[in-house]
């Protein structure tokens, strides 16, 4: 079974400028999946639309198997995300960001504590998030992500920002999420070597287009060997 | 309802050491502060004065003569612009779009706390009334505490009637707030139409200006035309409110 899945999903802006064409994403339950592709393929949109942040236009989505459509609330109780840049409230410290969100999502207030320490924040105190580096405030945002114990964790380009160190801290913490809780990890990004540590499957997009989707395994095998080189083929062609 | 009181109390978490929460303390004591610091400043007449039995009208008459025509209005603008834009100006529109709530929720608890918000204001705006009656007596002997009882029904009634009156300016601000990103857009026109409002409460038909229902209040409540005031003010809150809420579900991106 998918965890996430599209169907002939399509988006534009206006009618001469397609941003997605026909996608169709698959997701499989317990994976890592890695949603590759240069800036501006369509990855920061296809997301959006499996979130419900932009109004879909055509095709489907199916999320834990069910209409996300149909289903909406449910559905999102179960997934953490993080899209783009950091969505954090600077004049509060990242105990109260936590506490919004906790609110909404109805959960443990000692989750707060556990995600904390968990993306190494627990030491912050009363400082605004407004005042955190852009490393910390990456940090908070994935902390808000895992708030609520999610499934599925959605994740866009969530190393921007992060030093070498928080980029392995990140990697091994997402491994651990995978490995031990069962989460599924869609996460994108434009660069192959950073997650190609961390995933067991790819997408890869370019021009709104799906040109690849597989595990790993397969990926290596569309080419010389040579990851980077298949990759830069696939989204150069 | 549970979950609408999660999500309120979320909201209100988020208004915590913003601006708006600075202005509802700050305004809300505001004018007592200027007449208590008046009142102190001539200590002949206090005792006399607070003998008056006309004190607290008095003072209630002072405090909304400015409240009413000036603060008010303008607070409403400022303050329902700057709770709404704090989701644009964090960039936090598409997290809170991917919490598990409905968009009504989001719509009507955000609301809710601007409208609490409001309340707060004018209880702050009340105490602080009592207070400029009250507090000469512990900085002069000879000042008596005041005589009459102060009249908390009547004020909280009368204080109900400007809560009536600002809910347009609340609806419409709300409205705009909620559509544009650029902060400057809901504080231009609201001030925009707060000066239309100054020139219109003459006019005949000067009802017709949804920002004049607080000028409309102080100056006794009544209108040219078939229909009350607070009719008026109730219909624009309603059709406003139904209209805000239309654009902000249909919108086509959410973050």
């Amino acid at each position: 079974m998918y965890c996430l899945e599209t169907k002939g999903l399509c988006h534009h802006y206006s009618a001469d400028q397609p941003i997605l064409q026909d996608v169709g994403l698959r997701v499989p339950e317990g994976s890592i999946y890695g949603f590759l592709g240069p800036n501006g393929a369509g990855k920061t949109t296809t997301l959006k639309l499996a979130l419900g942040l932009l109004k879909k236009q055509q095709g489907e989505i199916f999320i834990f198997g069910q209409s996300f459509e149909a289903h909406r609330i449910g559905i999102l109780q179960k997934i953490g995300s993080l899209i783009e840049t950091p969505s954090l409230y600077g004049h509060l410290d990242a105990k109260e960001n936590l506490r919004v969100f906790q609110k909404t999502y109805r959960c443990s207030p000692g989750r707060i504590e556990i995600v904390l320490r968990d993306t190494g924040l627990a030491e912050t105190g009363r400082k605004k998030a407004g005042q955190f580096s852009l490393g910390m405030k990456q940090r908070l945002a994935i902390a808000i992500a895992l708030l609520n114990d999610p499934k599925l964790l959605i994740l866009d380009e969530p190393t921007n920002g992060l030093d070498p160190g928080g980029i392995i801290a990140m990697r091994e913490l997402l491994k651990t999420l995978n490995r031990e809780r069962g989460v599924t990890i869609l996460v994108s990004s434009h660069l192959l070597s950073e997650i190609s540590k961390l995933v067991t499957h790819a997408g890869v997009i370019r021009q709104g287009r799906l040109v690849f989707q597989g595990t790993m395994a397969e990926l290596h095998g569309l080419g010389d060997g040579d990851l980077e080189n298949t990759f830069i083929g696939l989204t150069e062609k | 309802m549970t979950t609408f009181i999660d999500s309120f109390s979320s909201e209100w978490l988020k208004r915590k050491r913003t601006a708006a929460a600075w202005l509802v303390l700050i305004g809300g004591f505001f004018i007592p502060l200027i007449i208590l610091g008046a009142r102190l400043s001539e200590p002949d007449g206090l005792a006399a004065a607070n003998r008056d039995p006309l004190l607290w009208q008095k003072l209630y008459s002072r405090s909304w003569q400015f409240m009413g025509f000036f603060l008010l209005p303008i607070g409403v603008i400022l303050a329902t612009s700057l709770i709404t834009q704090l989701e644009f100006r964090n960039n936090t529109w598409k997290q809170l779009h991917t919490t598990p709530q409905s968009l009504t929720t989001i719509f009507f608890a955000k609301l809710a706390v601007i409208l609490v918000m409001l309340v707060q204001f004018f209880l702050l705006f009340n105490i602080g009334i009592y207070l400029t009656g009250v507090l000469p007596c512990l900085f002069f002997r000879s000042v008596p505490y005041p005589l009459e009882p102060f009249p908390w029904l009547s004020f909280l009634k009368g204080s109900g009637k400007f809560f009536l009156s600002s809910l347009p300016i609340v609806a419409l601000q709300y409205l705009v707030s909620l559509r544009f990103k650029n902060f400057l857009v809901p504080l231009g026109i609201g001030f925009g139409l707060y000066v239309a409002s100054a020139i219109a409460v003459h006019w005949k038909y000067g009802y017709l200006v949804p920002y004049t229902y607080t000028w409309y209040t102080f100056l006794g409540g009544r209108v040219h035309s078939g229909a009350s005031l607070e009719v008026w003010e109730l219909g624009y809150f309603g059709v406003l409110t139904i209209l805000s809420y239309i654009l902000y579900i249909s919108r086509k991106e959410k973050g």
